[in-house]
């Protein structure tokens, strides 16, 4: 057995920080140090034994059980290895995340992959508010990495987005990309009001829209090569990527165009 | 040592250090990618004048692409890395960037790094638009039929250059054919540029002249109707002498390349072809060497 387990004893009252539980802050210590280590359970300090059961070696990397929908702070700021989780999660997953790979197979809620630097998150259902955005008070939001989201997004993916690739199966709601800088932003279902409102710069690509936005203009069809690029870089990550761009030739649209911005809303169909 | 008539003279190709660039050249079009790599290797034969060597190494499977679209593997060569860096700009910014549906990615990973699309972006004028993939960036460059995409960076490595042989036989066009057979039996081989025309060379030159601003000038000893004034390596019944220049990333490649030349005229262009030999400069000039014999063993 390569990864430690931790299976969730009870159901949670308050809101329970597992910042500490990161493989590469935890990777020199034994199951005694780990299961004494203090976490914050509301206002308070406690063990992590008090909620967890914990077994197995830290090798690969850490399994979460049970329903964390209460936990925040899952992988923060991870450099390595891998975390599984089997149920949601709470926000906050990968917080300054700088390497390796968190896969929820579950929900996770607001600002997951907040400042995102580098690594890869699979969800494999749905996402809250803030995907991929920059905490409150910082300049830039994800900057690297990729964020793979099997369901549906909340608000604001992508707010302050810097660098990476987003991809959300389901649809995903109102300001998309807003305030975005660069990146790429993919949304396979149905969009929300204020798309890329005052983006700057930046990819988002749409399977099938009609866009109505006026501070986006309207910029011709043509053959987006580099989109085969993202494709064949996704293709290796995921078989969930196969082909997702079978046409390059596209219509995009530039803006925000009352911050004079450059970014592209492309649409496949 | 003679193989099936030819005999393979007991000397050695004398090559030397240079430093070197593979990119990938894709387009829309078998055509177009033609047009913009045959433009770019342009030009290209010798670094004595051209400011480095280039060449056509290989197609490049459309799988096997970064933008999934069919390809061809170009290779430059210079004396050094700035020479090599200021060839790169000036040929891809003059021949890949201008040729419709084109776009162009390094070929090799190493540690050494030269601008590629880093430098070429500004033509964008503050529209291009950088993405970064993977760990690697790219650079999409408003152009009028669309966007060329091309790599902010691609790597230089150490190659060789000045491998070669000479095909010494009774007549022009039977050391030609001959010539043709081996080229296109080298160009198999990956890793290595035939750079000149077709892949051969006829004015095989010496180091200096009698002029003092030349610093290469014809090799006499092998020019055949020099043969009754001057200190000839030709027989009296050699009429024609041409010469296959090979640059290459190895050593390994470069003797491959010269082995299947070699191998095929003798197989085939027996009764046309008298010695197979190569150009060397005493061993003074370069490192590597290519020893004829050696390598057919």
């Amino acid at each position: 057995m390569s990864y430690l387990i931790l299976k969730l004893k009870k159901k949670l009252k308050f809101r329970l920080n597992l910042d500490l539980l990161t493989p590469n802050k935890i990777i020199d210590k034994k199951i005694a140090a780990i299961k004494s280590l203090k976490i914050s359970y509301g206002n308070e300090k406690k063990e992590i034994s008090n909620f967890f059961s914990i077994s197995g070696i830290l090798k690969k990397g850490i399994i979460f059980k049970g329903d964390l929908n209460r936990c925040d702070y899952i992988g923060d700021q991870m450099k390595n290895g891998k975390i599984i989780v089997n149920g949601n999660v709470g926000d906050y997953l990968g917080n300054k995340m700088n390497g390796g790979k968190i896969v929820v197979n579950g929900s996770s809620a607001n600002y997951t992959a907040s400042s995102f630097k580098n690594g890869e998150i699979l969800i494999t259902k749905s996402t809250g508010d803030f995907l991929g955005s920059s905490i409150q008070g910082e300049k830039l939001g994800m900057s690297g990495g990729v964020v793979i989201i099997k369901g549906n997004a909340g608000h604001r993916a992508g707010f302050k987005m810097r660098s990476g690739v987003i991809y959300v199966k389901g649809n995903a709601k109102d300001f998309i990309g807003c305030q975005m800088i660069a990146g790429t932003i993919i949304i396979g279902g149905k969009i929300g009001l204020n798309i890329g409102l005052l983006m700057k710069r930046g990819t988002i690509i749409l399977k099938k829209q009609k866009l109505f936005a006026p501070y986006l203009n309207y910029s011709g069809k043509n053959n987006y090569i580099f989109l085969k690029i993202i494709q064949n870089y996704l293709e290796k990550l995921s078989n969930e990527f196969k082909n997702i761009f079978p046409n390059t030739y596209i219509k995009k649209y530039l803006g925000d165009i009352n911050c004079k911005g450059m970014g592209e809303i492309l649409i496949l169909k | 040592m003679i193989i099936n008539g030819i005999k393979i003279e007991n000397t050695f190709a004398e090559a030397f250090p240079m430093k070197a660039v593979r990119l990938i050249i894709t387009a829309d079009s078998k055509y177009w990618l033609k047009q913009a790599t045959n433009s770019m290797t342009g030009f290209a034969t010798s670094v004595i004048a051209c400011g480095c060597e280039a060449g056509i190494e290989k197609v490049v499977h459309y799988s096997k692409t970064p933008d999934g679209r069919l390809g061809v593997a170009v290779l430059l060569f210079a004396m050094n890395s700035e020479d090599l860096a200021k060839q790169v700009i000036r040929r891809v910014g003059q021949c890949i960037l201008t040729t419709p549906t084109t776009a162009c990615f390094s070929g090799i990973e190493t540690d050494e790094k030269i601008n590629l699309g880093n430098a070429i972006r500004f033509f964008g004028d503050g529209f291009q638009i950088s993405k970064k993939i993977n760990n690697k960036k790219f650079w999409r460059i408003p152009v009028m039929d669309g966007e060329f995409i091309i790599e902010d960076k691609t790597s230089i490595i150490a190659g060789i250059g000045g491998g070669n042989i000479l095909i010494i036989g009774n007549s022009n066009c039977d050391v030609l054919k001959s010539g043709e057979a081996a080229v296109k039996e080298m160009k198999k081989v990956d890793n290595i540029i035939l750079p000149f025309p077709g892949g051969i060379v006829r004015s095989g030159s010496k180091v200096g002249s009698k002029y003092k601003n030349l610093i290469a000038s014809t090799n006499d000893a092998y020019c055949p109707t020099l043969k009754g004034i001057t200190k000839t390596k030709l027989n009296k019944n050699a009429e024609s002498v041409l010469e296959i220049v090979i640059d290459g990333i190895n050593e390994k490649d470069i003797s491959l390349a010269m082995k299947k030349g070699v191998s095929i005229i003798c197989k085939k262009f027996n009764k046309g072809i008298q010695t197979i030999s190569a150009g060397n400069y005493g061993g003074k000039l370069g490192p590597f060497h290519f020893h004829l014999r050696d390598i057919m063993k």
